[in-house]
């Protein structure tokens, strides 16, 4: 008379295994993008291009708190806007968003991040002017865009993930990604190798995993929308696996997640995919400390 | 400023619960063109909301707006039962053989559930929220939902060990 308990599991596997569609990360991408509030312009005629530089947010710890509006217990560790730089030039903008970051337990990694942070992005700054300039000769009608942004992945009392992400559009667009993880106990930046044991196969374990989560992500055809075919194989690209300085970040809920730039594995409509790593996979191959959750 | 820290942290989120948010969809109107729909409707509501919510809410906040969204989508495609207690005219209770019942028999029977009580037990048994998380997406009182989640296990057949929740 009673229901199967073996129907609702199998009804619950067949909702875990419901299919995400192909472009769908891309897809909330573009919608978070478009819908981004706009900053407002301004800029200074200069006959060549106007660059504009506004002052965000400062660094007062206090002026950073009173704008969270919640009650701050303990140090949070956060990611503001330093500097916008502006370029509106006609067909040629940009909108380089430059991070701070605020909060760490380690002052020292804080400072060093930061540092590379504004380096980072007035190095994009002086590229742009100089690829407008270019295009220009070439073109005088050459659209280009660059923006940067970025994203706080995690901040948690064990882990601060912030994501920059680069993206140009000229022509064909291209997104890439920098990824910051620091361990909020120990205070260090993390890596790949920090989070596993010493000489574990945490690579092949890794790379097993995401060629085969590759693999099951077929079209009609039967061949896979990554660079795993045998075709792939034949003309030299085929996706075999990442190296330790890889993307990757730590997500709110503390898994790891290995991330792509577009391009990397797969075509551009595929955007930047991602991989969470299922904790019972890498559980006996992590550190006892790692801040992933086992 | 707020307004662009509580942005930041919906698109954050966005990403993280894209996926799940997907399958909430989807459990509603089974394909994926319609998911999608579902989807954008509510990642829209978000994002150009006028009233952002309080970040620690931000989880039931959104979720709420997926309800909703795959209930007007439900609504518009005029493919829903009533969004109260009643039972459909449709739901016929379903036989059961020796073995029980099977995972057809109960996702057919969760059809057959008004759109309140088939969203209770989709988002605690398979979204995996616990009933005061799925009170406060709903805007329901605990008890309430708690009283109507055992009606629907009923209406389901379905007898759950005290470790199953």
């Amino acid at each position: 008379m009673m229901m199967n308990k073996d129907a609702l599991e199998h009804a619950k596997q067949d909702y875990e295994r419901i299919p995400i569609p192909d472009d769908f990360n891309q897809m909330i991408d573009d919608m978070c993008r478009q819908q981004r509030p706009k900053k407002k312009k301004g800029w200074i005629a200069l006959p060549a291009l106007a660059v504009l530089f506004v002052i965000g947010l400062n660094t007062i710890p206090v002026l950073a708190e009173s704008l969270s509006g919640t009650p701050v217990i303990g140090p949070i560790a956060r990611a503001l806007t330093f500097t916008t730089y502006t370029v509106d030039e006609g067909n040629c903008r940009a909108e380089i968003d430059i991070a701070q970051i605020t909060g760490l337990s380690n002052k020292e990694l804080e400072n060093t991040i930061n540092q590379e942070l504004r380096a980072d992005g007035e190095a994009l700054v002086h590229q742009f002017e100089e690829d407008v300039a270019e295009l220009r000769e070439l073109d005088g009608d050459a659209h280009m865009g660059f923006e940067t942004d970025f994203d706080v992945m995690a901040s948690n009392e064990n882990v601060f993930s912030l994501r920059v992400m680069y993206h140009s559009m000229s022509g064909s667009s291209n997104t890439w990604y920098k990824f910051y993880n620091v361990n909020q106990k120990t205070g260090e930046l993390i890596t790949l190798d920090s989070l596993f044991l010493k000489g574990s196969d945490y690579l092949g374990t890794i790379n097993t995993y995401l060629i085969g989560e590759m693999k099951s992500n077929t079209e009609a055809d039967g061949k896979s929308i990554y660079a795993v075919n045998q075709e792939d194989e034949a003309y030299g690209w085929a996706f075999t696996g990442i190296e330790s300085d890889h993307n990757f970040y730590i997500n709110g809920r503390g898994h790891l997640v290995i991330a792509f730039d577009k391009y990397e594995v797969a075509a551009g409509y595929v955007g930047t995919p991602e991989f969470e790593i299922p904790t019972d996979i890498i559980s006996d191959l992590l550190r006892p400390d790692a801040p992933v959750l086992k | 400023m707020e307004q662009k820290k509580f942005y930041k942290a919906l698109e954050s989120y966005l990403h993280e619960e894209g996926n799940r948010i997907y399958r909430l969809a989807y459990s509603y109107v089974k394909n994926e063109e319609d998911a999608l729909d579902v989807v954008q409707a509510a990642m829209l509501k978000a994002l150009t909301t006028k009233n952002p919510c309080d970040i620690q809410y931000l989880k039931t906040w959104l979720y709420r707006i997926v309800v909703n969204a795959a209930l007007d989508f439900l609504r518009s495609r005029k493919r829903y039962t009533e969004f109260t207690e009643q039972i459909s005219e449709e739901f016929k209770p379903v036989s059961v053989s020796k073995e029980g019942i099977s995972s057809m028999e109960l996702e057919d029977s969760l059809n057959g559930l008004s759109f309140e009580l088939r969203t209770i037990v989709v988002l605690h048994l398979f979204a995996g929220f616990t009933l005061h998380e799925v009170a406060e997406i709903l805007e329901m009182n605990s008890n309430t939902v708690k009283t109507k989640y055992y009606r629907a296990l009923k209406l389901l057949r379905l007898e759950l060990n005290n470790d199953d929740e």
